[in-house]
């Protein structure tokens, strides 16, 4: 039914001829990376949806002009990155908006909740239990660490990828990692997670 | 790094890369080896790993299913509309990608739409409308979902015909409305449609506000031309209302609170808009120069009636250090329209011109649209042209290209002899190079010397787009 396997430019090329499938694939494969970078960049989930679709919408407004000149993900991650900074820096008006200003518990700053703390048994619920305690560190991060963390944990976007969506030097960059890791360190501490909760997680490696 | 010893030195630099597994071989095995002998600098990187190994812990959300169809069927729109092979694609295909329920819609239209009296679009019994709307079993969460999400907002206005008991037929018979509204009474308006959709669908749950705020300006209309007026503006996020010659005979609603709302959300009220001017331009009977006039009247009323802030420019305002990466603007929100209400005023004035430009073209683009379903290439083409004026996005552009490339093609397949055939033809070499149709470009530039050689054999006297042309058939 779809185009055959095949990399994210050769296919996003493809939509920009007029192939709806080839945007379909895409979609699939990056729709849920997109939403969950957008999810811990604005810390709102409505927000969050509202933006994932713009994001894609964008991705089909611009896809005339697309060219092949950065990997499909850095020019996605870029457009979503910026539509959700823009959001971020226009926040104070939404407050001033009534309609928005409704407290809800999705507008409640991630990890909010308390976790109970218990240690649980298997690591699906060992790592529900840590979950909104690391989504309240990530929350604690500025947005320029947040977003530069989230690319490169999540998203696996190289730092110097990482310096094309921010707009800055891979330099900055780096240095704004180490500060993220080094925040959230202390943070988690502060929560009271340590590293041995972690228990045998496997860390991706790029290389 | 103020305890690094000397050996460290460089080697911190490279941890965080190490890490992250983003070193070329030969450092990372001298990251290695230093590492088996250093320890401050393996402390270091045990806390890093540890950190990221708690930080994956975190695991995804699924992504919402919510707005997914919307965008797929936008996606195949937009994708149609650029598709090279236009002859395989018969003019009624691009109404089926418009929704999920395309076919759905399509029944709407015909039985409803097509009707020589748009008055009776008004009358038609909301049951009516829900009975031609038969939902496939399957289908009739998502009708309901993508009805809500299109139309969100109770009804309100004079014009509306779904009953406001209904649930899923209900809505789709809403949302037939909206559609039909933007069609204007079964035309193709397809940019329309899809802007209207765009706009909606990227608020895929805050739609109510903002359709509300469009559907006073939609929902005071159901006549056919009226409709694409409302659409037009409403998609143009001004939400204008309709009066005058637009509204329909029927007796205004007896839901006094919907407009309320409204009054209560939108402050200040803006002016309504006496728009029978515009309107007449969207009359497939009218003639082009009639159309000029129309729009000429009706851009200084918006011009004077709109206080409509202006998009601000998002990226360019932003606190962003230096000029960067055209990739950086990619995400700017400058044209979305509800960025609008909250521009300063400064930008005002010129938000204000471009939106009366923005509302022109859509006017130009609409009666284009109308003419080439119609059949009559030939004044597609001629308003096409000065929508292609008009056009202030690439994304205008292109749909008024495509527009073009099509009806071109269209007319020349007929059109043995036509005094404008050459003329035609070297506009469509034009749109197909502009909307970066290389192949055909050059199959349609060859076609176009051929053609002029047999014209230059029978008459001397050449069409005044030859040189233009000639440069292209090279």
């Amino acid at each position: 039914m779809g185009p055959p396997v095949t990399d994210d430019e050769a296919l996003m090329l493809a939509f920009k001829a007029g192939d709806a499938r080839a945007f379909e694939v895409l979609v699939h494969r990056h729709r849920g990376g997109v939403f969950n970078f957008l999810l811990r960049l604005s810390g709102n989930r409505q927000r969050a949806e509202d933006l994932l679709q713009e994001t894609w919408l964008k991705v089909i407004r611009s896809a005339s002009g697309y060219e092949t000149r950065a990997r499909f993900t850095t020019w996605l991650y870029t457009i979503a990155r910026n539509l959700c900074m823009d959001a971020l820096r226009k926040e104070s008006y939404r407050r001033a908006d009534s309609l928005d200003a409704a407290p809800s518990e999705d507008g409640a700053p991630l990890g909010e909740r308390l976790p109970s703390g218990a240690a649980l048994p298997d690591r699906g619920a060992h790592n529900a239990a840590l979950r909104p305690l690391i989504e309240r560190a990530l929350s604690s991060l500025p947005p320029e660490q947040r977003e530069v963390f989230l690319l490169r944990e999540y998203h696996g976007v190289p730092f110097k990828e990482i310096a094309q969506v921010t707009g800055v030097p891979e330099n900055t960059v780096k240095s704004r990692m180490r500060y993220a890791l080094e925040s959230l360190r202390r943070r988690l501490q502060e929560l009271g997670v340590d590293g041995d909760m972690a228990g045998e997680s496997p860390v991706q490696s790029a290389g | 790094m103020s305890n690094a010893t000397d050996s460290c030195a460089g080697f911190d630099e490279l941890l965080l890369d190490f890490a992250y597994g983003e070193l070329e071989a030969v450092e990372r095995r001298s990251v290695e080896s230093h590492l088996s002998g250093c320890e401050r600098c393996r402390s270091e990187l045990d806390a890093m790993m540890g950190t990221r190994r708690l930080m994956q812990a975190l695991e995804p959300d699924p992504a919402p299913a919510d707005g997914l169809e919307s965008l797929l069927a936008y996606a195949e729109r937009a994708a149609a509309r650029t598709e090279a092979e236009a002859p395989r694609r018969p003019w009624t295909r691009w109404l089926v990608p418009v929704l999920p329920l395309g076919g759905l819609l399509i029944a709407v239209l015909t039985v409803v739409g097509r009707d020589p009296d748009p008055a009776a679009v008004v009358r038609a019994p909301s049951r009516e409308v829900a009975q031609v709307v038969e939902v496939p079993g399957s289908q009739k969460a998502e009708a309901a979902g993508l009805a809500q999400q299109i139309s969100p907002a109770p009804p309100a206005g004079p014009a509306e015909f779904a009953a406001p008991n209904m649930d899923v037929g209900g809505g789709l018979a809403e949302k037939s409305r909206v559609e039909l509204d933007e069609g204007g009474g079964g035309g193709h308006v397809d940019d329309l449609r899809e802007r209207r959709r765009e706009f909606l669908a990227s608020r895929p749950r805050k739609a109510a506000r903002e359709s509300t705020r469009t559907e006073r300006g939609m929902g005071s209309f159901a006549t056919g031309a009226a409709g694409s007026s409302s659409g037009l503006l409403g998609l143009g996020g001004l939400g204008v209302a309709g009066t005058g010659a637009a509204r329909p005979t029927t007796p205004p609603a007896p839901e006094a609170s919907q407009p309320a709302r409204i009054a209560r959300e939108e402050k200040p009220m803006r002016p309504s808009l006496a728009d029978g001017a515009g309107l007449a331009a969207l009359d497939s009977t009218a003639a082009p120069e009639a159309l000029a006039e129309a729009e000429s009247a009706a851009e200084p009323i918006l011009q004077a009636a709109l206080d409509v802030p202006a998009p601000a420019k998002a990226t360019a305002g932003a606190p962003s250090p230096g000029p960067r990466d055209a990739l950086a603007d990619m995400g700017s929100n400058a044209e979305r329209p509800a960025a609008m209400k909250r521009a300063a005023p400064a930008a005002r004035a010129e938000g204000t011109g471009r939106i009366a430009r923005s509302h022109a073209f859509m006017l130009q683009l609409a009666a284009a649209q109308r003419a080439a379903e119609a059949g009559d290439h030939l004044r597609a083409l001629d308003i096409a042209a000065r929508a292609l004026a008009s056009a202030a996005t690439d994304a205008d552009r292109a749909a008024v290209q495509s527009l073009i490339a099509e009806q071109a093609r269209r007319f020349l397949a007929d059109a043995q002899g036509h005094p404008r055939a050459a003329e035609i033809r070297a506009r469509r070499v034009e749109a197909l190079r502009a909307l970066g149709r290389e192949a055909e470009a050059r199959e349609e530039a060859a076609a176009l010397a051929a053609q002029r050689r047999n014209e230059g054999a029978r008459k001397p006297a050449s069409a005044p787009a030859a040189t233009e042309s000639n440069s292209e058939a090279r």
